[in-house]
């Protein structure tokens, strides 16, 4: 006989860097919004859920999730942003700005302009070259 | 020696269409599969022995031991599925192993199923998209006529890389198709969506809905396969690793 004891899972997750924003997904399949609580010690920042539910089977389950994610060093913790949809957790961080030096490319123009039109020159003569083959692929 | 054997049941049915989908990006493949699998209610035919590439493996279901690559067919049609993510060095010897089984079992085309990484679809509402590859430039021209659009760039790597290639070589045509998918997710709307497109090309009736409808159990039923796949790299990169 099947004890009532929940099972105990560590949600998969996904953190990727889209730019000037880190995205982080938590799978929690079967949870509702108000079962889900979000912890942020330090640069941790922890997910706990819990939950019952029938299968499609009519079998009955007990499942909590909790998992620890240490969030990058240049996540802005005031930005967080959350949303919950069909199990799926979706946490959006802004980046922090601090301690970065924006390098000022203005003054470089007189090389830049030069680097510009070699660049440019390149380019034609590779557009112009690029995937030969193109035509002759065409079923 | 690294032996790869098919261990076939006798039947007679006559296949037109051999399916082929393995665990990958939101393990696509696999879940989609599983659907044709069950909505077409096909039987067990067969199964593959990886040999020495992978070691002595059995799937559990209701405690009964499987092999994680089976076969099933029924309705005019086969699927070759696996339950665990294919070793890269048996991808080729799978591939030809496949290959084999359309040749053997007489099929006129072979389809594969995948999901093709993209960070983008945690960030889409919309419906995943599906592409296609064409190991014959008129069935290429078909798909396109039908609405569907090629997969433009990019390396396709592994067992569906050889059977696309084996179809240019052997002029058995070759289609595979992949769905925008989580990465590192189980994804079954991406299933859905490919699912759509091979229910209409094919005349399936494939219940995509209810698929919809029980992706919470399905996402945390595969959640460790995921895991698996994940940490093989067959479901992220800029290109398809089948």
């Amino acid at each position: 006989m099947n004890s009532r004891r929940p099972y105990r899972y560590e949600p998969l997750a996904d953190l990727s860097d889209r730019g000037n924003y880190y995205l982080l997904m938590v799978d929690l399949p079967h949870v509702s919004q108000d079962d889900v609580h979000i912890y942020l010690d330090g640069d941790t920042m922890i997910i706990h859920a819990e939950t019952t539910y029938t299968d499609s089977d009519g079998g009955f389950n007990h499942v909590m999730y909790n998992r620890e994610i240490t969030i990058p060093r240049d996540a802005d913790p005031s930005s967080i942003k959350v949303s919950f949809k069909q199990g799926m957790l979706k946490i959006i961080m802004g980046k922090t700005t601090h301690g970065k030096k924006e390098i000022p490319i203005r003054r470089l123009r007189l090389k830049v302009n030069w680097w510009r039109r070699q660049l440019s020159g390149y380019l034609t003569w590779w557009s112009a070259r690029a995937d030969p083959f193109s035509e002759a692929r065409k079923p | 020696m690294q032996n790869i054997s098919l261990h076939l049941q006798k039947f007679d049915e006559r296949i037109s269409t051999l399916f082929v989908g393995f665990p990958d990006a939101g393990l696509v493949g696999l879940i989609a599969s599983g659907q044709i699998v069950h909505d077409q209610a096909l039987k067990p035919i067969g199964w593959m022995d990886l040999g020495d590439y992978m070691p002595p493996t059995a799937v559990v279901h209701s405690g009964l031991p499987f092999s994680p690559v089976q076969l099933y067919a029924g309705n005019g049609i086969a699927v070759v599925t696996a339950e665990v993510p294919i070793p890269p060095e048996a991808s080729k010897a799978v591939g030809e192993a496949i290959f084999g089984l359309a040749k053997k079992i007489s099929a006129k085309e072979l389809v594969t199923m995948g999901g093709l990484a993209s960070d983008d679809r945690y960030e889409e509402e919309a419906q995943a998209m599906v592409y296609f590859v064409s190991s014959d430039p008129d069935s290429a021209k078909k798909l396109a006529d039908e609405g569907l659009f090629p997969l433009e760039g990019g390396l396709l790597l592994g067992t569906y890389a050889h059977l696309i290639m084996s179809g240019i070589k052997e002029n058995i045509n070759v289609r595979s198709f992949y769905a925008n998918a989580y990465p590192r997710m189980p994804d079954p709307g991406a299933a859905a969506a490919l699912l759509l497109v091979i229910s209409k090309l094919y005349s399936l009736k494939i219940d995509t809905d209810n698929l919809i409808k029980q992706s919470e159990e399905i996402r945390l039923k595969t959640k460790q396969l995921m895991q698996q796949v994940a940490s093989t790299g067959k479901a992220g990169g800029s290109f398809m690793y089948t």
